[in-house]
């Protein structure tokens, strides 16, 4: 029998036939068994097909509604995540009694615990504290973006803003400002009791009187010669204490001066740091700079990092020290022990004449090791080796679980030398242009904490940046088709190790992790910006 | 339907005043539909989301050029056909969807000879599933006809029209999908020349 092309049969089907051909067709069909039942079961295969093809899946793409339970499991997930890591800072912290300080579960202030913290930074905290940075950033970011940024982002920015504006001057709050004619100067003269917080900018201010909230003020000069009952935050070029002040002490300026009281403790960064004889700081002091002395005297412990640091004066508790050069001289009284990290045993001289609990210890750090400085060669030592395993775990870890919360954030198009470049470019942008917004923002006083929320994320930025960098790495190294997720941990882990081997490379690491940094922070920029485009797009199920 | 005409005309209509909000309604409705097709095309869940929401940023910019008379699921739809294929011609090195060898290519059976049964009802949901992932596995120039055929329902000439090819070619192509989805999901069964 002279059957039809299997061709015809399927246009057929398809109601694809030719018009004259589909009477020859029909005609056939009438005659041939055969050919009938095969075009029935080809009709059958085609309904099959359209049937299924066009039938949503029986796993429906998440709604809206489930995408928000979601985002709330995965924000509970991360305050899990964040009690985790704060349960490893606890198990560290017993590892080592000299790190006690750093748990933030005793009951030591968490300011002072987090500035301590900066001292245990140049050792190895760097990647834990990105790690629980990294965690309370994000979950930050998941509660916001918690329906309503997608919906008005720009009046969430506004409220936010509002927000954190409202919040600094807790309380009632007065506005000092220079009087006309008085060029610039701030004065609270002798007699006069402000009972609110006060915020106070000029060229100079000046507090002879009491002030029984807190002192915000940013200003050139600021001297207190009165009383401030609460805490004094001073951003400026000098800072003198010539009275007492009952609170704590924030302070960042050019130098700072102590020759009064302060009941609680200080916390201050500046090039040049001075506790006057007869001076006192009641609890702990914190102080960063490039020269400091301390001649006065310290309730508890002293903890000091810079250039050069003499100790004269008295000092209730442990003093530690970070840095090039620490002096103790003679009239020096210190209840505690001295721990001192810097460069050679040299950078400590300790008189004979002064008092101490015990010897100083003096450990040399390894990471200041330069040019032909003698030192064990760090690839050997199993620290190296587990601070690194470290290091990659926390940034491993942190990439799963941002792959696993947004995994279009790790999806883009195979990277060209063009992209690459254009990458590093806004990523180096990104690296140099937020701090120096952050600094004019931080000028302004109600920008101050934008200006610190920027600075965090930029940091973070940094951070998954490294990831997104090492990312890229991995996949070109493997040359994986990009979907799934086994092939996106293959890439991440090896790309991971790659790069901390690179980056511990000598001369070269510096560079590389240079490259590497601006060309993930470009790429993480480009992916946000992405992501927030599609975040704008409707609402589909 | 003529409902649906209706409100479509009323898009039209309403152009100047609250235009996007009847785009944005009408386009959630068929947004599972686009979202089918990208997903079909493309080849990947995430890669459809993607382009829905590209899909949409054009039809917000075409608004204007929708003409009512025509159905807007047919217009939508073929921004979304655009855009899918766009991309798809860009993952290549050469502009073209897919080349001449491979429409001529693989050893398949004559078209004229009738080697393979036709895959029958199957009717659990594994082997409806099977049958899903295979065809998502297709090679791209078997995928879009069939995907095109069969989930848009087009016509042999605007399946040609979009990929630009031969009328032929669609029969052909169509024909050696299906075979290839047969071969694949009936592994036991003799595989003519292949």
């Amino acid at each position: 029998m002279n059957c039809r092309p299997e061709l015809d049969c399927l246009m057929y089907v398809d109601g694809e036939l030719a018009a004259n051909d589909v009477s020859a067709f029909e005609a056939h069909l009438a005659l041939c068994a055969d050919c009938r039942h095969h075009v029935a079961a080809l009709r059958d295969e085609a309904d099959l097909i359209r049937e299924i093809v066009q039938r949503p899946e029986q796993v429906s793409a998440p709604s809206p509604a489930s995408a928000r339970t979601g985002l709330l499991w995965a924000t509970l997930a991360l305050v899990a995540v964040g009690a985790g890591v704060n349960a490893c800072f606890g198990v560290l912290s017993q590892l080592n009694t000299q790190l006690g300080w750093l748990s933030p579960l005793s009951e030591e202030q968490h300011i002072s615990a987090f500035l301590s913290l900066a001292f245990w930074l140049p050792k190895e905290g760097l990647p834990m504290l990105f790690t629980g940075f990294a965690t309370l950033t994000i979950a930050l970011l998941g509660f916001l973006s918690l329906g309503l940024v997608r919906r008005r982002p720009l009046a969430v920015a506004a409220g936010l803003l509002f927000l954190f504006a409202a919040a600094l001057p807790a309380s009632a709050t007065e506005m000092r400002l220079p009087a006309q004619g008085a060029s610039g100067i701030v004065v609270i003269p002798a007699g006069e009791t402000i009972d609110d917080t006060v915020i106070a900018l000029g060229q100079s201010v000046v507090v002879e009187g009491t002030i029984n909230g807190d002192l915000i003020t940013v200003a050139e000069r600021v001297r207190i010669a009165g009383e401030v009952r609460g805490s004094l935050i001073m951003l400026g070029k000098g800072l003198s204490i010539d009275g007492t002040v009952l609170g704590d002490v924030y302070s960042a300026s050019q130098t700072l001066d102590v020759r009064g009281k302060v009941e609680r403790n200080v916390h201050a960064a500046a090039e040049s740091l001075d506790i006057a004889a007869g001076a006192s700081v009641a609890r702990d002091a914190y102080l960063a700079g490039q020269h400091g002395s301390v001649s006065g005297t310290i309730g508890r412990d002293l903890h000091a990092a810079g250039q050069g640091f003499a100790v004269a004066g008295q000092v209730g508790r442990a003093v530690t020290f970070g840095g090039d050069g620490l002096e103790i001289t003679p009239t020096a009284r210190i209840g505690g022990n001295v721990t001192a990290y810097v460069r050679h045993a040299g950078a400590v001289s300790c008189a004979a004449g002064a008092q101490l609990a015990s010897e100083p210890q003096i450990h040399i750090s390894d990471s200041h090791h330069k040019g032909g400085a003698p030192g064990r060669n760090r690839w050997l030592t199993l620290h190296f080796y587990f601070w690194q395993a470290v290091r990659l775990a926390a940034a491993f870890g942190l990439g799963l679980l941002l792959y696993w919360l947004v995994p279009a954030l790790f999806e883009w198009p195979t990277p060209s030398t063009g992209r690459l470049l254009k990458s590093a470019g806004i990523g180096f942008l990104a690296l140099v242009a937020t701090p120096i917004a952050a600094v004019l923002l931080a000028i302004t006083l109600v920008g101050l904490p934008v200006a610190v929320l920027a600075m965090g994320t930029w940091l973070v930025g940094l951070y998954l940046g490294g990831i997104l960098a090492a990312l890229v790495i991995g996949r070109a190294l493997l040359r994986s088709p990009r979907n799934g997720a086994r092939s996106f941990i293959l890439a991440l882990l090896s790309g991971l190790a790659l790069m901390r081997i690179v980056v511990n490379l000598p001369f070269v690491g510096g560079v590389a992790w240079f490259v590497l940094l601006i060309v993930g922070l470009g790429l993480l920029v480009a992916q946000l910006g992405h992501l927030v485009s599609r975040l704008r797009g409707p609402a589909i199920a | 339907m003529t409902e649906a005409r209706a409100e479509e005309v009323k898009l039209q209509e309403d152009r100047n005043d609250t235009p996007t909000r009847e785009l944005d309604r009408l386009f959630r409705e068929h947004a599972p539909k686009i979202n089918g097709l990208c997903r079909y095309l493309l080849g990947s869940r995430d890669a459809a989301e993607d382009a829905v929401s590209e899909v949409y940023v054009k039809a917000r910019q075409a608004q204007v050029l929708y003409d009512p008379r025509h159905s807007f699921a047919a217009w939508i739809m073929s921004i979304a056909r655009h855009y899918c294929f766009d991309l798809l011609r860009r993952r290549r090195v050469e502009a073209r969807l897919f080349t001449a060898d491979e429409i001529d290519a693989d050893a398949l059976p004559d078209t004229a000879a009738r080697g393979q049964t036709p895959l029958t009802r199957v009717v659990d949901r594994e082997s409806r599933q099977a049958v899903r992932a295979a065809i998502e596995k297709l090679p791209r120039h078997y995928r879009l006809p069939l995907v095109l055929r069969y989930y848009e329902e087009l016509a042999y000439d605007d399946i040609a029209r979009a990929l630009g090819v031969t009328r032929q070619d669609v029969a052909t192509l169509l024909f050696r999908a299906k075979q290839k989805l047969r071969a694949e999901l009936t592994p036991a069964a003799p595989t003519e020349g292949a």
